[in-house]
C-alpha cells in the first residue's frame, strides 16, 4: 500500500539539533569589593544563528564582611534586538546580610530562544563600603543555524 | 583569546561599566582603575571568541562585521572597537 500523503516541503528541513548545533558555555568567577553596576559578561547571537538557552547559574557569597553593608546583586539580563533590557534572573543579598559565608544561589533552566542580535548580559553591583563578595555567573546554551 | 581593552560607561543602571564588544567575559583581578577610590574602571582583560580577532590578536572590525552582519549595532561602516 502506498503512502496516502506526501511528506511535503517542510520535511526536507532538518531539525534544529541537526543544523550545526553547538553547545557553548561561559562564565565568570570574581571576588570584588563594592562597585557600581558592571556588565561582566556578554553574549550576542551571531547572524544566521538561533540559540536555545539551556541553563543559567548565579551565585553570590559574602567573602569578607563590609564596613557599611549595602545591597549586593548579580543578575542576567536579556535584551531583545533593538529592545530594552529585561532581567531574566537575579540574586540579591540585602544590606542587612553582612555575615561571612552568607550565600545566595539560583540555577534556572530557561525555555526561550534568542534570535540574531539578541544579547545576554551578566551584571553585578554592591552599594556597600569595604568587604568583598564572590560572584559567579555561568550560562550554557545551544547555538544552531537559523 | 585574551585581550586588554578600555572600559566604557559610567557605572549607572542606564550606562553600566562594560566593554564595547558583542561577546566577552571579564577576567577576575585584571581591573585597571582610572580612579581607584571612586572605583572608576579604565581597562580590563577579557576573553573574546577566537573568530573575532585578527592575526595580531586584536578585535577585528572585518570579522565582527561579518559575524554579526545585518545587526545595526555591529555591522556599520563607522564601527569603532575599543582600544
Amino acid at each position: 500500500m502506498g503512502r496516502q500523503y506526501s511528506a511535503g516541503p517542510q520535511a526536507s528541513r532538518l531539525a534544529w539539533y541537526d543544523r550545526n548545533a553547538k553547545g557553548k558555555n561561559d562564565g565568570i568567577a570574581v571576588t570584588a569589593a563594592p562597585h557600581t553596576i558592571t556588565t561582566r559578561i556578554s553574549y550576542t547571537t551571531p547572524a544566521g544563528k538561533k540559540v536555545y538557552l539551556d541553563q543559567f547559574l548565579l551565585r553570590i557569597r559574602i567573602n569578607t564582611a563590609a564596613t557599611t553593608a549595602g545591597n549586593k546583586e548579580a543578575r542576567w539580563e536579556y535584551q531583545p534586538s533593538g529592545g530594552s533590557a529585561l532581567t531574566v534572573m537575579c540574586v540579591e543579598l540585602r544590606a542587612s546580610q553582612n555575615v561571612v559565608d552568607t550565600l545566595e544561589k539560583e540555577i534556572a533552566y530557561p525555555s526561550f530562544t534568542m534570535y540574531p542580535a539578541d544579547v545576554l548580559q551578566g551584571r553585578t553591583f554592591d552599594t556597600g563600603t569595604g568587604g568583598d563578595i564572590e560572584y559567579r555567573l555561568y550560562y550554557k546554551l545551544t547555538e544552531f543555524d537559523a | 583569546m585574551k585581550i586588554r581593552v578600555n572600559v566604557t560607561g559610567k557605572g549607572t543602571p542606564d550606562d553600566p561599566f562594560r566593554v564595547d564588544l558583542p561577546t566577552y567575559a571579564m577576567i577576575a583581578g585584571s581591573e585597571e582603575y582610572a580612579d581607584k577610590a571612586r572605583k572608576i574602571l579604565k581597562s580590563v582583560e577579557v576573553l573574546i571568541p577566537d573568530d573575532e580577532v585578527d592575526e595580531k590578536g586584536r578585535p577585528s572590525l572585518e570579522k565582527i562585521r561579518r559575524k554579526y552582519r545585518g545587526q545595526p549595532r555591529w555591522d556599520r561602516p563607522d564601527l569603532k572597537l575599543p582600544k
